[in-house]
């Protein structure tokens, strides 16, 4: 294990340590509609903007633990939904991503949170052959045959708004590749937190 | 597990590889090389629009392949790419005898990759349409179509086939590309080729390690095999 991976590991186990004494577990059930890819959707000349990610589905378990009065450890894990697979149904694109947000509460109603994330993004394919266009004769081209796993580290943001006792207003920013200014994107989410 | 995700999903994607198990080229890292020697524009523009091209095809978020072009000009032909007296490099080289040395029709093909089909890439050359009197020599393409060219054929040199989706850089035709612009399409092909992985390669692991791709033996193996399998795409 790397000198990163165990400093992480020993920030999760000291922070859940600290707070064992008084913690308070409950946990939210989001439904959220999330966009991917905003910065390529702005940037791109029309028809291609349409053509970039298109806004899913995400579902998402929030286990919160206070830490004290005012401050909240929250670990959501969202999967977004549906997938998508390709257009002779081999391929198939599967996100998911884990949060580990320090939240505030700023009264009330309002709650801001911040911290990292890790985000997966599964590609199963079963394999195949098209037939497509190349030049003015046609060519056999493939699927793969396999699975690929993709994983970035996610800078989340969030903000809340409690409606009532059990219901929330939440919206999420994602930031991935926050140190890459070629590869930055963002993702943003916004939906109901059902408190449980 | 899988049945279930498949339930869950939508039609959308599109893109497909060169081979049936082609793996992508064995580095993180990859560097074009342009012999301009014969080409119907200048060497800065064509410098130019290739650079917008390597930028495109650069800024995938779930990629981890980057492109840069070499500075300088290079002689090297696609004959010393073919006979192993140049170590195997992504070139690219205008022929003013396209139809013939491609095999296609020079009035409606700009451009045409050779690339290694199956396993590790380890050979591309762009073929670039400079033929006199053709309709589609590079030099009769406009600057936004001429990076989309760039760039769709380096997606071959990275391993892509074609795509059924018609907004996608890959599908097989350009007519209607303004500019090198990747779809979700594009970039899910290139991140299942070159996935993007922070815990190995980011900030927690070994920033400048090579992609694993199994055991020398193995490679040197695949490689001897693979290299009789390079084809024709457009
Ligand atoms: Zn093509």
């Amino acid at each position: 294990m790397g000198r990163g991976n165990r400093a992480t590991l020993c920030v999760i186990v000291l922070t859940v340590l600290a707070v064992r004494g008084h913690a308070r577990p409950r946990i939210s059930f989001d439904l959220l509609a999330n966009q991917s890819l905003l910065s390529e959707r702005a940037g791109s000349p029309e028809p291609f903007g349409s053509q970039v990610e298109k806004v899913h589905a995400m579902l998402r378990l929030r286990p919160r633990v206070s830490l004290g009065r005012r401050f909240e450890l929250q670990t959501p894990l969202g999967i977004v939904l549906p997938g998508n697979v390709g257009a002779d149904g081999n391929v198939l694109v599967f996100r998911s991503h884990l949060g580990f947000l320090l939240s505030r509460h700023l009264s009330q109603r309002w709650a801001l949170g911040l911290g990292p994330g890790i985000e997966w993004r599964n590609y199963f394919s079963s394999g195949g052959a098209v037939e497509l266009r190349n030049g003015i004769t046609t060519k056999t081209f493939y699927t793969p045959s396999g699975s690929q796993a993709v994983v970035l580290l996610v800078v989340c943001a969030s903000v809340e708004w409690f409606w009532r006792e059990r219901i929330s207003f939440a919206s999420d920013l994602f930031v991935e590749n926050i140190g890459n200014p070629q590869r930055r994107s963002f993702a943003f989410a916004l939906g109901m937190g059902f408190h449980i | 597990m899988k049945h279930l995700l498949w339930l869950l999903s939508t039609p959308a994607l599109a893109w497909t590889l060169i081979g049936p198990s082609t793996g992508g080229w064995d580095t993180r890292h990859l560097t074009v090389f342009v012999n301009p020697t014969n080409c119907s524009v200048s060497s800065d523009f064509l410098n130019a629009r290739l650079d917008a091209a390597l930028a495109a095809l650069n800024h995938v978020p779930t990629a981890d392949i980057t492109l840069t072009r070499y500075p300088d000009a290079v002689a090297t032909t696609p004959a010393d790419l073919s006979s192993g007296l140049s170590s195997d490099i992504p070139l690219i080289y205008c022929s003013t005898n396209f139809s013939a040395e491609t095999g296609t029709e020079g009035d409606s093909v700009p451009a045409s990759t050779m690339a290694t089909s199956d396993g590790t890439m380890s050979y591309a050359l762009l073929y670039l349409n400079s033929e006199s009197g053709k309709e589609a020599n590079i030099a009769n393409i406009d600057s936004g179509k001429f990076e989309a060219m760039l760039a769709h054929e380096l997606g071959h040199a990275l391993g892509l086939g074609h795509s059924s989706q018609s907004e996608a850089l890959m599908y097989f035709s350009i007519h209607y590309k303004p500019a090198a612009i990747l779809t979700q399409d594009d970039m899910d092909g290139l991140t299942y080729l070159y996935p993007r992985n922070e815990f190995v390669y980011g900030p927690m692991g070994c920033a400048n390690a090579q992609r694993p791709r199994g055991s020398s033996l193995w490679d040197l193996f695949r490689l001897l095999f693979t290299r009789s399998r390079i084809e024709w795409v457009r």
